[in-house]
């Protein structure tokens, strides 16, 4: 052969090469080019293995693929290497200097041809093709090129029988394992099953010692999804071989994929037991099957029983932790999460993060076991300390999350508060850290809103001293506890020292509102107005609601005269019970309401003491009261509102359902466009009528 | 099942036997215009009335639509937790009104709904990373249904039913041409289970198992069922009954090669709104044919540009397109899906154009008969969600009370209840 013709027959090959992957078998479905039969193409670079005729790809210098064919003479080797070595120097001289590359070959009818049916079969014209392909196939009986061309041709038009009959022709009577593969395969597509079984029996029983021949079958078998049929040939495979970790990735996935997935989770656990870095490769691998249903059947208890075993070794453990928590299973993650924490000395590392994800999905228990766990066990700790955070963080989010006056949230805000305070005497001030300010903070907010423990909030404030990053906090607390303490130059101070022309921090916004809403008490109902204003430019920010209620009464309740008494008194009435003073936010409003009877403010300074009656009088003075008011004054913007609270007064914390209901059903009587309407909607499906 | 032909007699009953005047004292009547608070709601209460054993008067081009029902406290106080706006008419009031919509000239018409349908819902058990538009619609309204699938519908219970939906489907077994997320769980299970109820069911191919379903689904219909299907569920329906005898699946979905002669072997005699459609072979194209003419053009390709405009029929004499089509606007906002809108060209002539998009040659929404049943496609995923994709949130219809888009779906599940008085000649 010329140096011409092996160029040529290069290029051919190359052009098929483009055409489809190279060692397709090894890719999917998907991946292949024109649509055509993966498996038989498979087959063909089996059967090429088999007949040492493996092809290499190589990267020419230009950059175009070129292979290397070993079915190629000594000659033609020969004239490739000196044709790479040719390129080579070429492309290490000047670019000035490179030689002209050696003219293209003149094309052979016969490329010419077969590029043509390979165009016809890319445009779909299945017929020309074939009678092309026919052609060639007659005209060049040894080349095996064509002959896999027609028979992809033939099963493209589903002329399985013509393929059949080639691929018999072509195999003669020494067909080898690939060919046995292929033709089962286009019996299978032919509906002949029977047939396809005996063939890839055949092919099974051909090279019984050689891993090759189970691996061609089962690539076969997969691909047309016959996935329990490629579980038994592996199955066969591995005895025959007498070789048990042979294909052991591959059937632990076809175990899973034809739903073994007790067989599979064996697989598995082998291959953990000679690599447990295989660890993360198997999570992988599983997590699809996980994510399904989550039902993978016995699997866990093969997991279980591995375990059990080999108590000792974590990849199992480390496995098996995951998987309960996977199927949500916290019970029995947090025991093996516990198992593994001190199998692997992480010293509670481990439980720490499992009980943040038991958390999240609302296993409050078995997160705080953990918590728990890891106290007494690694006490000292990091871990421990972190423990004894989130456990308040837990406790402290549920008491904000929880109705007001309920046992549930007493509970909640008690637990915060002790769990609080027993990590920050686990921590010397030299740790003081982010999570100690924050706790310090919920300690404080808790003192403020629930203990009423002014000593406690001081505590508080003394201890964030300790952290620069709290400086904005820790002024903002000081005023609230004087506030509480009735020290309102102190207060006002306080808030000062936080005030700026444009508060943007959620610090800097309540001081603004604070300044404000002491400014009204005061008098000076100007300066408080224009304080409140800034603050309407945000009415996402928390201190939104008592902004607007305070703009709204500072700017439509002026008057009636320069003094504005009625406002001064409901600034009052708002100040005391920022204050927690119940009795005198009540009295401020009733003098309101008896010294300016006419005043439009002592509508709202009803439902203030109505509302207010909660802390004086109790649950059910409270839902009365404000029902009241709603019936009173249905007209009133407020009107809604105090209906909605009332029932969830008497669903909550009274736990009267049936009169609950009855409050919200009014609301959305008589108050169809509120903004309480569609949570009331949502209540009353979900009380009982009667 | 309630049939077409006993829905066809009472059609051609007179008047006096349907609207024999309201027997209550008071009446209820909720209006389906502009002042309605929630729309879609309203059909859920109107679908409570009948499951009650009442009746309810489905007044046609009245006030978009409106529901004249029996007053009750058991009725008002659903209205009120749905948030529906009603009105209280008197005995006389309603009896005024009924004779008014009645009147010739005025293209309006009360219908007498008489018993709720039983509705069941095509769809698998399984979750899948996109909404079901109906199923949406359905839960909100509070409009009680049953899940069926597959092997339901293969084993006969499709004669529990009176109306049946199906929406984001694949009938052709492509599993909606999502090759590209093969390796997610959600597609590994669809096709798992797919595979599995094929085997067990004596089929070999998930594309044979989809076809004797929607083959069993024609059969229904041509029963008498009414069959309302969406998005996907439309086109692929049609695409699957005329390639009953080929193979249009890519091997990348069923592991062999399309029939060659493929397109020449349709048979759209057997498909219930479509003709002359080719499918889309190529396996990474999410398209499954030409039926669908795929997105607006750019220009257009936006929510505030794109509508759809709903025909007016006459509601004496075309009651079924009248009620399929009640709605408190005429254009509707467009929305987009895996099919979109259909190729006027490719609609069979006894087939009634519900909705189209203006100057595009491509119907929204249709409407026809099949044997004694009824069919009705609407093209596009979810008519709050201009563009859905695959793992977007759903639509949460607490912002759509309103929507127009979602009320025609709702029409479709009073239809069935309905015996309209008079029929097109």
């Amino acid at each position: 052969m010329s140096f011409s013709g092996v160029l040529a027959f290069l290029r051919m090959l190359a052009t098929r090469a483009l055409h489809r992957p190279l060692f397709a078998g090894l890719h999917d479905a998907s991946s292949r080019g024109s649509g055509r039969g993966t498996s038989s193409w498979n087959a063909t670079w089996t059967e090429r293995q088999n007949l040492t005729r493996a092809h290499y790809a190589l990267e020419m210098p230009g950059g175009a693929p070129l292979l290397i064919s070993s079915l190629m003479s000594p000659t033609v080797l020969l004239g490739l290497f000196v044709g790479i070595a040719l390129s080579l120097t070429a492309s290490s001289g000047h670019a000035q200097n490179r030689p002209t590359p050696p003219a293209p070959p003149a094309p052979t009818a016969e490329a010419d041809s077969f590029q043509q049916a390979q165009q016809l079969l890319q445009r779909g014209n299945h017929e020309r093709a074939i009678a092309l392909l026919s052609g060639l196939v007659d005209d060049y009986p040894n080349r095996l090129t064509y002959q896999y061309e027609l028979i992809d041709a033939y099963e493209e038009t589903k002329a399985y029988d013509q393929a059949i009959a080639l691929l018999e022709q072509r195999a003669g009577d020494t067909p080898s394992v690939s060919d046995l593969a292929d033709l089962g395969r286009l019996q299978y597509l032919a509906g002949r099953e029977d047939a396809a079984r005996d063939t890839w029996n055949a092919a099974l029983e051909q090279y019984p010692d050689r891993a090759s021949t189970y691996r061609s079958v089962y690539h076969t078998l997969s691909t047309l999804r016959r996935f329990d049929q490629a579980v038994s040939v592996m199955e066969r495979g591995r005895d025959a071989l007498g070789d048990p970790e042979a294909f052991r990735t591959e059937l632990a996935h076809m175990y899973s994929l034809a739903g073994q997935h007790a067989d599979a989770m064996r697989e598995y656990v082998a291959l953990l037991s000679t690599d447990e870095r295989r660890l993360r490769f198997v999570r992988n691998r599983l997590q699809p099957f996980i994510d399904q249903s989550g039902d993978i059947g016995d699997a866990l208890a093969v997991l279980e029983e591995a375990v059990a075993d080999h108590p000792d070794n974590e990849a199992y453990l480390d496995l098996l932790a995951w998987l309960y928590a996977e199927q949500e299973d916290y019970d029995q993650a947090l025991s093996a999460y516990t198992r593994l924490d001190k199998l692997q000395n992480t010293e509670g590392d481990r439980l720490l993060d499992f009980a943040e994800q038991a958390a999240n999905a609302n296993a409050f228990a078995v997160a705080e076991n953990a918590w728990q766990t890891i106290q007494t066990t690694f006490p000292e700790t990091d871990a421990a300390r972190l423990a004894q955070k989130r456990a308040g963080d837990l406790a402290y989010r549920r008491w904000t999350q929880a109705p007001p006056f309920t046992d549930e949230a007493t509970r909640f805000a008690s637990e915060a508060w002790e769990t609080y305070h027993a990590a920050v005497e686990d921590t010397t001030p030299r740790e003081a850290s982010e999570d100690y300010g924050e706790m310090w903070m919920r300690i404080a907010e808790l003192a403020l809103d629930t203990k009423q423990d002014l000593d406690a909030a001081r505590r508080a404030h003394a201890a964030l001293s300790e952290i620069e990053s709290y400086r904005q906090e820790r002024a903002l607390l000081s005023g609230r506890i004087a506030l509480r303490a009735q020290d309102l130059s102190t207060a006002r101070e306080a808030f000062a020292s936080l005030s700026t022309g444009e508060p943007t921090t959620a610090v800097e916004r309540t001081a603004q509102h604070r300044l404000a809403l002491l400014d009204a008490y005061d008098g000076g109902m100007e300066n408080a107005k224009s304080r409140i204003e800034v603050l309407l430019g945000d009415l996402s920010a928390a201190v939104a609601n008592d902004a607007i209620a305070l703009h709204a009464a500072l700017r439509h309740f002026a008057g009636p005269d320069s003094t504005h008494a009625a406002l001064q008194y409901y600034a009052s009435g708002m100040l005391y019970e920022l204050q927690h003073r119940w009795s005198a936010a009540d009295a401020a409003y009733e003098a309101l309401i008896t010294e300016i009877p006419r005043h439009p403010l002592t509508e709202r300074a009803r439902y203030h003491r109505a509302a207010l009656a909660v802390h004086l009088e109790g649950v059910d003075a409270s839902a009365q009261a404000l029902q009241t008011f709603a019936t009173q004054f249905y007209r009133h913007p407020w009107a809604d509102r105090a209906l909605f609270e009332a029932a969830s007064l008497l669903e909550h914390a009274a736990n009267e359902p049936t009169e609950a209901r009855r409050l919200y059903m009014r609301l959305i009587e008589q108050h169809p466009r509120s903004v309480f309407a569609s949570d009331a909607r949502t209540r009353i499906r979900q009380l009982p009528a009667s | 099942m309630r049939s077409f032909a006993s829905t066809c007699i009472a059609l051609i009953l007179g008047l006096s036997v349907g609207f024999s005047g309201p027997a209550q004292s008071q009446d209820v009547l909720v209006p389906m215009d502009d002042a309605q608070t929630n729309h879609l709601k309203a059909y859920g209460a109107a679908f409570w009335v009948l499951t009650q054993n009442q009746e309810a008067d489905w007044l046609l081009n009245y006030r978009g639509g409106s529901f004249l029902m029996n007053a009750s406290d058991a009725l008002e106080e659903e209205l009120r937790i749905r948030d529906v706006y009603y009105e209280r008419l008197s005995a006389s009031e309603s009896a005024e009104l009924v004779n008014r919509v009645e009147s010739d000239g005025n293209n309006q018409a009360a219908v007498r709904l008489e018993t709720a349908p039983e509705i069941a819902v095509y769809a698998p058990d399984q979750t899948v990373p996109w909404d079901d538009a109906v199923l949406l619609a359905l839960t909100y309204a509070e409009v009680p249904y049953d899940m069926i699938y597959d092997r339901e519908v293969l084993n006969g219970e499709l004669g529990n039913y009176d109306w049946l939906h199906l929406h984001h489907e694949d009938f052709t077994g492509q599993l909606g041409k999502f090759l590209r997320f093969r390796n997610t769980a959600w597609y590994m299970e669809k096709q798992q289970e797919a595979e599995a109820v094929a085997a067990e069911f004596g089929f070999r191919k998930i594309s044979e198992l989809k076809l004797e379903v929607a083959q069993t689904i024609r059969s229904y219909v041509e029963q008498g069922g009414f069959l309302f299907s969406m998005c996907l569920g439309t086109e692929t329906l049609d695409l699957a009954l005329a390639a009953h005898d080929t193979d249009i699946v890519p091997e990348e979905y069923d592991g062999d090669p399309v029939d060659p002669n493929a397109r020449e072997r349709l048979d759209y005699s057997q498909t219930f709104a479509f003709r002359d459609f080719q499918p889309d072979l190529n396996p990474h194209s999410t398209d499954h044919s030409d039926i669908d003419t795929g997105l607006p053009p750019p220009s257009m390709r936006d929510p505030s540009l794109d509508y759809f405009t709903l025909f007016d029929f006459s509601a004496q004499w075309d009651p079924v397109p009248t009620m399929l089509t009640q709605n408190h606007v005429s254009t509707v906002p467009g929305f987009v899906g895996q099919t979109t809108a259909f190729n006027a060209n490719m609609v069979k002539d006894h087939v009634v154009n519900l909705a189209e998009m203006p100057a595009r040659n491509e119907i929204k929404y249709l409407h026809g008969g099949l044997g004694e049943g009824t069919f009705t496609f609407f093209a596009g995923h979810d008519p709050e969600d201009y563009q859905h994709f695959v793992g977007d949130p759903p639509t949460d219809l607490n912002l759509h009370p309103n929507s127009p888009g979602y009320r025609l779906i709702l029409n479709n599940i009073l239809f069935p209840a309905a015996t309209p008085e008079r029929q097109q000649t």
